[in-house]
């Protein structure tokens, strides 16, 4: 695809598990289950899902923490999926990708001083030698993320969570990136400094021509942030549109549980979601995913081909993919 | 920046000083430190340290001119003992100058690279930590003859182990933070992030222990000495005075209990200063 | 039964921590109620002191160095200077609590069955004697009693196959699972006031709303009064009928649940919803300035002074006094919302 940034196609990742010590038994788990989507220049690709769905292992996949047991990855017209993460002899197909972490705490080193924390990437990604450079650059940075000077000499324990995740981001700018993986940058913080957060990606996005691949769990914050959403369970995108189409025309039935099942605050939003979706049922764990459709023993509207087959990707308009029986 | 550390200093010293008995340590430890470090000049006779008689004034009793007494040879017990400190103390800085760095490094590699390195290093280290302090100083003292030098060989031989361990473990706990993802993604390679991201995070704890150890070392190296297996005479080393001492209980008490009683405060003193570290840098032993 | 208003008062709550650097002074006044049969939220985001207050509540703070001044009374009575004894009839088996995190709150040695039992067993015990430690492990006739009424709770969660579940760790369950079993162990004292603190957080939307609607079914049932503690505003919209809005160790607004989403009075509550993402897509607001205050030797002065929009003079030197602006509608502030123009 001509302007898609990145490529993901027909992605596995299944972890093994040895159980036991005499008799030892393996366990499979089927963290990610044959993925593909695309992310475009400039664009906000929104990734949904429970826990077990397998969002973060897909981010994980893309910034080569984890090599993929199968599919491809492709960036910027590239495969880097069998590219290694650390190489001596500075591979850079992978440079251009970053990532931010969920837990602001641990996303920083506590011993380094956030003008440390800052200048380690500096000096490698800009070749900046002199002393007095590399400081202006850690200010300008820091003013990108709306971090007051004071803040630089202190060490990560000093700042509150929103600080950190702010520093988490500016370190990322450092790097001089393109596209960057945030998986769930603001789950860990409260809504007030959330939405500073927010704001301040938003800008970032705008200014310096970034790409993001935004993956949370919460559904109202989706709505507001990305141009297109897909809707992951256990391991495999259920359906995956543009955003605004995505909530006014929620398909799966999985889609229209979660709506329905999130708290909101205002009646308007009452209104506008599906109502009323009985909830079946835990998420089953991803070692143990059920057979057919593995939605199939929580959806209500299950139906005998969806104990048996896994459903197709099926295009239901232009743009909006659904996996689901109910649409052939 | 400066002031960070100035700032940080009163801080800590406020939380150490909420333990009476660190401080306490920490009288003890200071003391004795720099009289080890000034014996020449700190003790009434250091001529008597080593080869001296004096046949005129042997078990001579504590008094005024002796405040510990003298021992058989006519030596001045006190200073003595200061001068054993010194030995004790440079017995316990050699052992722990070996160990400490070749622990370290081995337990950061066994921490980070996980897999065949992390088993090839830990099995051996298991296999040397079965091996208990005592009967590896008697085993090499057996091969090579006894004496100060190959008693610190010895202990220095077995104790970068602990350190192996404990840095080990403290590494394992951090290779899955976040922190260490990101720099892997920045493309750092793994000698930095071991040793300038990671090491200083082990710091506190390694500092704690070897306070601790200090400690634990003046005591075998006082048993050593004691079996007759450390420093020999004429050297002033606190066990072999203690063992000479015994001989002449109860009459010439203070030949053994001075020299026990300076063991002692050294033990506690330094024991004291790693509880107060303890909490001061907040580090679970 | 009779029915107390004001069946857990708080009046006046301070509470101090001593540091090296100074005195600080976290809870700043709190005044709090909750009625029989209500239900009550307490909001507030991360360092505001909901959790120092319910903490001592619960008589769970740290006791060095730590003041605590003014009063809670649990129906009429004061339980802060309460002794040991007679606090251990009230704290977890009238007033009890559901702790945060489901996957926490469990001791993962030792089977689910047994703590329930555990549980229930020091209900009734008020000491730890080797003699009561005895009689539980070989009285039989008791244990028959014990493991009866276990087994009806956990009907009322409803978790099924409840003989397995019992017999199990807590690893072996699920999250969804774990919250219903500390909600059981919860109620199998049948106590009064049930402090829920951040229910169903740590567990997927799904989940949560199974729990919730299970929590509300129950308190229903039985008549309870809760008081949930929590961050999150669409749950307090769904399960309360008051709600407390606290910032900076103080309550700043207090009213109906419908009325608080309505009609925010207070700078912080209209920061606050603002900045909570909507299906409806309006944004996320601005957020709101600055960061939660420190502690430390603060002064006296309205503590959200220094990140709100609509700050004048009297706000950095006094402290706002709650007071009733519309009926049933408290807020501490000096330039509330509604007067003047002062509203966006």
């Amino acid at each position: 695809m001509p302007d898609s940034l990145i490529e993901v196609n027909k992605l596995k990742k299944y972890f093994t598990i040895k159980k036991g010590m005499i008799k030892s038994s393996e366990t499979t788990v089927k963290a990610v289950n044959n993925i593909t989507f695309d992310i475009k220049k400039g664009e906000t690709f929104g990734l949904v899902g429970e826990s077990g769905s397998g969002k973060s292992t897909v981010g994980n996949c893309i910034t080569g923490l984890y090599k993929p047991t199968s599919g491809e990855i492709i960036y910027k017209g590239q495969r880097i999926d069998n590219v290694p993460l650390q190489k001596k002899n500075k591979n850079k197909a992978r440079e251009g990708i970053q990532m931010v972490f969920q837990d602001p705490t641990s996303s920083l080193n506590p011993r380094r001083t956030i003008r440390q924390i800052l200048k380690l990437p500096l000096k490698k990604y800009y070749n900046l030698k002199d002393k007095s450079e590399i400081d202006k650059e850690i200010y300008s940075l820091a003013e990108k993320v709306e971090l007051t000077s004071e803040n630089i000499d202190k060490y990560p324990r000093s700042l509150s969570g929103g600080q950190k995740q702010r520093v988490a981001i500016a370190r990322t700018l450092a790097c001089n990136p393109d596209f960057i993986v945030l998986d769930e940058p603001t789950s860990a913080l409260d809504v007030s400094v959330q939405a500073k957060v927010i704001n301040i990606l938003d800008h970032l996005k705008t200014k310096m021509n970034l790409s993001y691949l935004f993956i949370t769990h919460d559904l109202s914050l989706m709505r507001n942030i990305a141009n297109r959403t897909a809707v992951m369970y256990l391991g495999q995108i259920f359906e995956l549109a543009d955003n605004t189409e995505l909530f006014h025309n929620p398909s799966h039935p999985y889609t229209r549980t979660l709506l329905s099942a999130i708290p909101v605050i205002t009646e308007e939003e009452e209104k506008i979601r599906p109502k009323d979706i009985e909830v079946q049922g835990e998420i089953p764990s991803a070692s143990d995913i059920p057979k057919g459709c593995s939605f199939h023993n929580r959806c209500s509207k299950a139906f005998d081909l969806c104990y048996e087959n896994e459903p197709d990707m099926i295009e239901i308009s232009p743009g909006h993919k659904v996996k689901c029986h109910l649409y052939k | 920046m400066k002031f960070n550390l100035i700032e940080n200093f009163q801080k800590n010293w406020y939380k150490f000083y909420q333990n009476k008995t660190s401080v306490v340590g920490l009288i003890i430890v200071i003391t004795i430190v720099l009289m080890a470090i000034f014996a020449p000049y700190v003790t009434p006779y250091p001529q008597q340290a080593g080869v001296f008689t004096d046949f005129n004034n042997t078990f001579k009793s504590p008094s005024f001119n002796y405040i510990f007494g003298t021992d058989e040879v006519g030596r001045d017990v006190f200073t003595r003992i200061i001068f054993g400190f010194r030995f004790s103390l440079i017995l316990a800085a050699t052992v722990l100058l070996i160990g400490v760095p070749l622990g370290t490094i081995l337990g950061i590699m066994a921490g980070y690279f996980g897999g065949w390195v992390e088993i090839l290093i830990m099995r051996f280290t298991d296999m040397m930590l079965s091996i208990p302090p005592l009967v590896m100083a008697l085993s090499i003292s057996a091969v090579l003859s006894p004496n100060l030098r190959n008693m610190m060989i010895a202990l220095a031989a077995i104790w970068w182990t602990w350190y192996t361990r404990l840095v080990r473990s403290i590494v394992v706990s951090l290779r899955n933070e976040n922190f260490i993802k990101a720099l892997k993604i920045m493309g750092i390679g793994d000698f930095h992030i071991m040793f300038v991201e990671i090491l200083p995070n082990c710091v506190s704890q390694i500092l704690v222990k070897m306070t601790l150890d200090i400690a634990f070392i003046i005591q075998l190296g006082a048993g050593l000495s004691f079996l007759g297996l450390g420093a020999q005479p004429p050297t002033p080393a606190l066990g072999t005075m203690i063992s000479y001492g015994t001989t002449h209980l109860p009459t010439f008490w203070w030949l053994t209990v001075f020299p026990a009683l300076g063991i002692l405060f050294l033990v506690f003193g330094f024991n004291w200063l790693a509880d107060g570290l303890k909490d001061v840098l907040d580090v679970e032993v | 039964m009779l029915k107390y208003n004001n069946l857990l008062e708080i009046n006046d709550l301070y509470v101090n921590f001593e540091r090296y650097a100074g005195k600080a002074e976290v809870l700043n006044g709190v005044n709090l109620s909750v009625n029989a049969s209500e239900k009550v939220g307490l909001v507030g985001e991360s360092g505001c002191g909901k959790s120092l207050t319910v903490k001592t509540i619960m008589n769970l703070l740290p006791e060095k160095r730590i003041e605590v001044e003014g009063s809670i009374k649990y129906k009429g009575k004061d339980i802060l200077n309460l002794s040991h004894e007679s606090r251990k009839k009230i704290i977890g088996k009238e007033v009890v609590m559901i702790f945060q995190d489901p996957m926490s709150s469990l001791n993962p040695v030792f089977k689910v069955g047994q703590q329930m039992e555990e549980n229930l067993w020091w209900n009734h015990y008020l000491d730890a004697k080797p003699s009561s430690f005895l009689k539980r492990r070989f009285k039989k006739e008791k244990r028959e009693k014990l493991r009866n009424t276990i087994i009806k709770t956990l009907n009322e969660v409803r978790i099924p196959d409840t003989e397995r579940v019992l017999n199990s760790y807590p690893f072996q369950l699920s999250g969804g699972m774990r919250q219903r079993i500390l909600i059981a162990m919860a109620l199998a004292s049948e106590p009064t006031l049930l402090l829920a603190d951040e229910p169903g957080t740590a567990l997927d939307v799904t989940t949560q709303k199974q729990i919730i609607t299970l929590l509300n079914e129950l308190v229903d049932k039985k008549d309870l009064a809760i008081l949930m503690i929590t961050h999150n505003l669409g749950l307090i919209r769904e399960t309360t009928h008051r709600v407390y809005i606290m910032y900076g160790g103080n309550i700043v607004e207090s009213a109906k649940t419908k009325e608080i989403f309505n009609n925010p009075l207070h700078p912080y509550t209209e920061g606050l919803l603002a900045s909570v993402p909507k299906l409806t897509a309006e944004g996320v607001g601005e957020g709101i300035e600055g960061t939660v205050p420190n502690y430390l030797n603060i002064g006296t002065n309205c503590r959200f002074e220094p990140r709100c929009k609509y700050a004048t003079k009297r706000c950095k030197n006094e402290k706002p006094k709650m007071f009733e602006i519309k009926p049933e509608h408290f807020v501490a502030c000096f330039n509330p919302l509604e007067r003047g123009d002062k509203h966006a």
